[in-house]
């Protein structure tokens, strides 16, 4: 059906770009999930295959009407990082709300948004993969399409639209495979701000879970020094009716 | 029957803590260890529908302490939810304010002064509570009872002053091991009021308490020679003894976000009994602010929270003079406990700090520096993460001499201090 788009959109006289732009704006308007939860394992390796785990629970539950995304994290291991909370309104017209609370200080914070291209808890996907970006960031154009790993892709180059956009992701640009029979990104590779490769993401396993796809392994390999991370959801549910309360300040110290 | 209740209560629990071995030593004389402790710390984490929990005790052994095994509850407490309402009920830790170090509306949980350079929950030590909040988003209402009144902790003076008086010469005595509390009864309770919510990229807070100072103010009490006439001479002696006293506090926070900027004011004004300023030995009504802000910087590996916070007395400088001087004799001596020797106190408080990309070292500094008095109180520490859960940590506490607020004072009671600490939590 996708190669159907693609030859079409061919014979119709689209450019490359814009087929790219729909491939795209499908992968980002995918189905999903009114409201989820999981537990998160991620997985810390260092070259010398030296192992830290930290483990967190989700819940996020996305707005019909505005399509802004609520979301909570909280920490359950390491055992001295235990109860600490994230708590983010992710907009899609301003900046996100975020708040954290920090058990050792007993305290619910509000937090600027700032940093996004840093990494996420010591990983290696910074703080913009974790929030997956906006379809809106990034031009975008078909490069080829090829088999990775026997997965029939497009191959996409994605080339962020303002320097705001580069500075905030930290990327200069992003090469992705997309799944054609699924619309999944398999596999980013990651050009930092001198425009060298440094980081690939590779989703190692994705299940369907009520008719959508979803990526349930990610691994994240710093290509310079060989340090990976690999983030693992278990315990997925969806569409479970998350009460608008769980998404408050007063369930962050719970 | 107590075993199966304690199994079905394990069955909802999460079990956690820690422990940590730490060595103090003051660097500013002769490295003389000040603590050699171990301390093991067992948390409860009960969380079901309808009901959460939190305890969290100590257990402390201490070869510098008199008592060489301390057990020490910081917290306890049960929170009963029904539909947007809390009922909290126990011994909790209350921190609230937006400021960086201090917050001038962080008044109702008191302050441990001599243990600084701990974890905050042992400086901040819970206080017993029953608290009704109710929620509707992230906005709040929240009503409190505090049935006992519990004190800052810091070394109060003891001490012994002959006063010349004309041909005559009397004494002060300033008893600091017997202040004087509130009678631990109901109607001494104290309460608060505290509303709080969120628009847009602000949080606002507000708050009313009405309790007792958690800093002292001086009880006086004169004795002439049998014989002797109070219109015509000074006391023989006068006795001091801390006295706390009982006042009203409103107070104000508010944090707005802009771009990467948190700025925040924390506002506080704290009524006392001496509103006109003429009692030497009550300290005067203030209002007390932080102004500042919180950013991180290099991909969030640094942040730094910087606040000029002052203080400004009211009716200062309004004690009557009196022939014998007593007046101001109470005054330098009530000041030594209130700390209110200048009109307005100006003061910077600052909290730095940064990781590594991989977030194995950690480094923080925070600390406060009185502008007029030219003192402060620096506490730095360097960390690094083992293995999971295992950290190391050394670290400095450095702080005045002059001893013009509750943290510089702890220089002259416990001296400059470099501290190593192994913590292995689970």
């Amino acid at each position: 059906m996708q190669g159907m788009i693609w030859l079409l959109g061919f014979l119709i006289g689209a450019s490359p770009d814009s087929v790219a732009q729909q491939i795209m704006w499908r992968v980002y308007n995918r189905p999903s999930f009114q409201d989820m939860h999981a537990q998160i394992t991620m997985t810390l390796i260092d070259p010398n295959g030296t192992q830290r785990v930290r483990k967190m629970e989700t819940w996020s539950k996305k707005d019909p009407k505005t399509g802004e995304t609520k979301m909570l994290i909280k920490f359950m291991e390491p055992a001295d990082l235990r109860g600490t909370a994230f708590l983010i309104y992710q907009h899609k017209d301003r900046e996100d709300d975020m708040w954290f609370y920090l058990p050792a200080l007993r305290k619910t914070k509000r937090l600027a948004a700032s940093g996004k291209s840093g990494a996420f808890m010591g990983s290696d996907f910074s703080n913009y993969d974790i929030g997956g970006g906006e379809y809106e960031d990034w031009n975008y154009r078909l490069l080829r399409e090829e088999d990775l790993d026997g997965i029939p892709c497009w191959v996409i180059e994605a080339l962020p639209k303002s320097p705001d956009v580069e500075k905030k992701s930290g990327y200069s640009k992003e090469i992705r495979w997309v799944n054609k029979e699924n619309d999944l990104v398999v596999r980013t590779d990651h050009y930092d701000r001198s425009e060298m490769l440094y980081k690939r993401t590779v989703v190692k396993d994705a299940v369907q879970i009520q008719g959508i796809w979803f990526e349930r392994v990610i691994e994240a390999t710093d290509l310079d020094s060989g340090h990976r991370t690999v983030m693992e959801f278990t315990d997925i549910r969806v569409n479970q009716g998350l009460p608008d309360d769980l998404f408050s300040i007063r369930a962050l110290g719970r | 029957m107590a075993i199966s209740w304690l199994m079905v209560l394990l069955a909802y629990t999460h079990l956690g803590g820690y422990l940590r071995f730490e060595s103090f030593v003051r660097v500013d004389s002769g490295y003389q260890i000040h603590k050699l402790a171990t301390t093991l710390q067992l948390r409860t984490t009960l969380d079901q529908p309808g009901i959460s929990g939190f305890s969290a005790l100590n257990l402390i052994m201490d070869r510098r302490a008199p008592d060489p095994v301390i057990f020490r509850p910081i917290e306890l407490y049960l929170t009963f939810h029904r539909g947007p309402v809390d009922l909290t009920l126990g011994k909790k830790i209350l921190t609230w304010g937006a400021g960086v170090f201090v917050s001038p509306s962080d008044f109702v949980n008191p302050w441990d002064f001599s243990v600084l350079y701990s974890d905050l929950e042992e400086f901040r030590e819970g206080i017993e509570v029953a608290d009704f909040a109710y929620y509707r988003g992230n906005a709040f209402v929240e009503l409190a009872f505090l049935p006992m009144f519990r004190p800052n902790t810091y070394p109060l003076p003891s001490l012994q002053i002959p006063v010349p008086a004309g041909p005559d010469t009397f004494v002060v005595f300033m008893d600091g091991t017997h202040p004087v509390l509130p009678e631990p009864t109901l109607k001494k309770g104290e309460g608060f009021l505290r509303v709080g919510g969120t628009w847009g990229p602000m949080d606002f807070r507000l708050l009313a308490f009405r309790g007792f100072d958690r800093d002292p103010d001086l009880q006086v009490r004169y004795v002439w020679l049998p014989g002797s006439n109070p219109q015509e001479h000074p006391p023989d002696t006068i006795h001091l003894r801390p006295e706390y006293r009982p006042v009203w506090m409103g107070a104000g926070t508010l944090t707005w976000i802009v771009g990467p900027w948190e700025l925040h004011a924390d506002v506080a004004y704290v009524r006392t009994e001496d509103t006109d300023g003429t009692l030497p030995t009550v300290k005067n009504p203030y209002v007390y602010g932080a102004f500042g802000f919180f950013r991180s910087f290099w991909n969030d590996q640094w942040s730094l929270g910087l606040d000029l916070l002052v203080k400004r007395i009211f009716a200062f400088g309004q004690t009557p003079e009196d022939p014998m001087g007593v007046n101001a004799l109470l005054e330098e001596q009530a000041r030594m406990l209130n700390f209110q020797y200048e009109e307005t106190q100006p003061s910077l408080a600052f909290h730095l700090q940064g990781s590594d990309t991989r977030d194995l070292w950690r480094w923080s500094a925070s600390g406060i520096y009185d502008l007029r008095a030219r003192e402060g109180f620096l506490l730095a520490t360097l960390s690094y993460a083992w293995a999971d859960g295992v950290s190391l940590q050394v670290g400095g506490l450095f702080s005045g001499r002059k001893g013009r607020s509750p943290f510089s004072q702890m220089g002259r009671h416990l001296g400059q201090v470099g501290f190593l600490e192994a913590r292995w939590s689970f």
